[in-house]
C-alpha cells in the first residue's frame, strides 16, 4: 500500500509539473526613445532581475521588467531610463540550479 | 531496465519548471506567455481574457509617481486517471489525462484600469508590464499581468 502511495506521488509530480512556482517574467515594455525625454543622455546604466529554480521543482523570484528597471534606477539614482535594451540570460547547471535573468541597460534620465 | 525506468521518472520530475527558464517555449501546461491561460485538453469551461498588445504612452517629463495594477486569470487542472491509466496500460502516454477550466479578466485593459484607480486623474505613461505566474502542484495556476506605470497629473 505504501509503495502504491509513493508511486502515486511520483506520478502526480511527474505529470503535473512544478511543486510550487511564484515567478515574475517580462511581458512588454515600451521604453522612451532618446527623443522623448529631456536632458543629456550620457550615462549608461544597467539593471538586472532574476527568477531562480531548484531541481526544476520549485521556482521563485521577480525577473520582470519592473524589477530590472527599478534595479537600474536604484543603482544609478536615475529618475527614468531611456533607449532601454532588454536581454534575457539563462544560467543552468543540470537543472539542479537554474537562474533566468532579465537585464536592461539604457541611458539614465535625471 | 528497472534503473532506466527510475531515471526516466526522475528526469520527468526534474523538468517541471523548465518552461520558465528558457528550455521549453511551449506554453502548454505552464501557461506562460501572452494571451489567455493555456489549458491542457479536456477543457470543461473557459472564460478568460489575457494580454495581447499594448503600446503605452512615452514617459512624461512632468513630476510623476508610480502606480501599480494587476489583473489575473486562473485555472484549475485536475490530473484524472493518472496512475490508473499508466499502470493499466504500461504506457506513460496515457497518463496525462486532465480536466481543466480557466477564468478571469487578465488582460491589459483590466490591469491598466486597476492602476488608474490609484491615480484617477492622471495620465499613465512608461508602463512596464510583467507576467506573474503562480503554480501549486500544477493543479492551481494563476497568471497575472502586473503593470507599473508613471502617473503624471493630467
Amino acid at each position: 500500500m505504501r509503495a502504491w502511495g509513493v508511486l502515486f506521488l511520483l506520478s502526480f509530480l511527474a505529470f503535473t509539473g512544478c511543486v510550487y512556482t511564484n515567478v515574475n517574467t517580462p511581458l512588454s515594455y515600451r521604453a522612451p526613445t532618446p527623443n522623448e525625454v529631456q536632458g543629456p543622455l550620457t550615462t549608461v546604466v544597467h539593471g538586472e532581475a532574476c527568477n531562480r529554480a531548484i531541481l526544476g521543482l520549485v521556482a521563485w523570484g521577480d525577473g520582470g521588467y519592473a524589477a530590472a528597471i527599478e534595479d537600474a534606477k536604484q543603482s544609478s539614482g536615475a529618475r527614468m531610463l531611456a533607449d532601454v535594451k532588454a536581454d534575457t540570460r539563462l544560467f543552468n547547471v543540470l537543472f539542479i540550479y537554474a537562474k533566468a535573468c532579465t537585464r536592461v541597460s539604457g541611458f539614465a534620465v535625471r | 531496465m528497472r534503473n532506466l525506468f527510475h531515471v526516466a521518472v526522475m528526469a520527468s520530475l526534474l523538468a517541471g519548471c523548465a518552461p520558465f527558464f528558457g528550455q521549453n517555449r511551449d506554453p502548454a501546461y505552464a501557461g506562460q506567455g501572452a494571451g489567455t491561460i493555456a489549458l491542457p485538453p479536456l477543457v470543461l469551461y473557459q472564460n478568460s481574457a489575457g494580454p495581447l498588445t499594448y503600446r503605452s504612452p512615452a514617459a512624461s517629463s512632468a513630476f510623476t509617481v508610480e502606480v501599480r495594477g494587476e489583473a489575473c486569470q486562473r485555472a484549475l487542472t485536475l490530473p484524472v486517471g493518472l496512475v490508473w491509466a499508466a499502470i493499466k496500460t504500461g504506457n506513460a502516454a496515457y497518463a496525462p489525462a486532465y480536466l481543466s477550466s480557466g477564468w478571469g479578466e487578465g488582460g491589459y485593459a483590466q490591469a491598466m484600469s486597476s492602476a488608474q484607480k490609484r491615480a484617477p486623474n492622471a495620465h499613465l505613461t512608461d508602463v512596464r508590464a510583467d507576467m506573474r505566474t503562480r503554480i501549486i502542484l500544477g493543479i492551481w495556476r494563476e497568471q497575472c499581468v502586473r503593470v507599473v506605470a508613471s502617473a503624471a497629473a493630467g
